[in-house]
């Protein structure tokens, strides 16, 4: 799966807009992602590894329901030709 | 002056405003995780300006809270004294920051305790009007369509502010680089009122940010108002799909140009 992060959180992933993961879910790709940017996980997931309520996903242009990605929530599977989008939905610069 | 030095004026009034009216713009930021980010704007060109007009302008401003909080409204009008030559009006909803080093934020009314900073005189309970959205209705409807066209452009770090997130005094630029694209290609005569006359109005609204790095396309519509204006229709679309705002766009405008200058 290909994850395409947004300006705001460039500077957490040393401005790489475009990351490649090897991920059967949507879980194991932001885990992965955020393995591959440490930087990144404290910005991108709250305290209980929870995406933050800032923050929204897209796959394939489509947003991801919240509750898709809550913890308990049944995994999502994703596929390697699919594109994560994840934005920042306001920053307060 | 053009659109973008007003509203960046205004921008130097609103921190003005916040910090006389609510508390210093980092208390604000630190203190009560709060900051508001701009969502409409309104400006009208009330009599002709240029730089013989006046030594010095001054810029009356003031911030008013409207629906409990849910927005705070700045009224600006600038000029010399007693002779205002733009009205701005430009409409913040409030943040509440994450805490995160991204600045990431939701969007949150005003809490109590700022809210209360506010004089009885300005509040203001009614409903919040969206001229771009009406505007455009009534184009699309009575108005005479002339001519549209795309203009690609890229978010730099100089489009952007702290957060890299744009910088929304940049529409107006964005907007005008559409609209001169439209005129020079124009078939149609009266398209070149775009560049040939003073713009009217301007109205703009914020649906989605877009960030440093971010890609998206200007799309311009002209239109012959049939009430004596030339529009001129933007929508900022992002090229990443599905992550405009609810109709796919992050930002509409709308810019007029009377037909003979500003009345």
């Amino acid at each position: 799966m290909k994850v395409v992060l947004s300006g705001a959180l460039l500077r957490f992933a040393e401005y790489t807009k475009e990351v490649d993961v090897e991920a059967h879910t949507l879980t194991e790709g932001i885990e992965q992602l955020t393995t591959r940017f440490p930087r990144l996980r404290p910005v991108l997931l709250d305290g209980d590894g929870r995406v933050r309520l800032t923050h929204q996903l897209f796959l394939n242009g489509e947003q991801v329901a919240r509750g898709d990605y809550a913890v308990g929530a049944a995994p999502l599977p994703v596929a390697a030709q699919d594109t994560l989008f994840v934005l920042t939905a306001v920053a307060g610069g | 002056m053009q659109p973008a030095s007003v509203l960046r004026i205004g921008m130097t009034a609103l921190a003005s405003c916040i910090g006389t009216q609510l508390v210093d713009w980092r208390v604000l930021k630190k203190e009560h995780r709060t900051t508001v980010v701009i969502v409409g704007v309104r400006l009208a060109y009330l009599r002709a300006f240029d730089f013989f007009s006046a030594p010095q302008i001054e810029v009356d401003a003031g911030l008013v809270a409207r629906r409990g909080g849910r927005f705070l409204e700045l009224d600006c009008r600038l000029g010399p004294p007693g002779a205002a030559f733009a009205a701005l009006t430009v409409l913040n909803r409030p943040v509440r920051l994450s805490g995160t080093d991204a600045l990431d934020a939701t969007p949150a009314d005003l809490d109590a305790s700022l809210l209360a900073r506010f004089t009885e005189d300005e509040h203001d309970g009614s409903a919040v009007p969206r001229p771009v959205l009406d505007r455009i209705s009534a184009l699309e409807v009575g108005g005479e369509l002339l001519d549209e066209g795309r203009l690609a452009f890229a978010l730099s770090r100089a489009d952007c502010e702290i957060a890299d997130q744009w910088q929304n005094v940049r529409l107006p630029d964005w907007a005008a680089a559409g609209r001169e694209r439209l005129v020079f290609a124009a078939a149609d005569p009266r398209v070149k009122t775009g560049l040939s006359e003073p713009m009217s109005t301007l109205l703009a609204e914020f649906r989605r940010p877009m960030y440093l790095g971010d890609e998206g396309t200007v799309h311009t519509r002209a239109y012959d108002s049939n009430d004596g204006a030339l529009a001129f229709v933007h929508e900022v679309r992002p090229a990443a799909p599905g992550t405009g705002g609810p109709d796919g766009a992050c930002a509409v405008a709308v810019e007029e140009f009377r037909i003979g200058g500003v009345a």
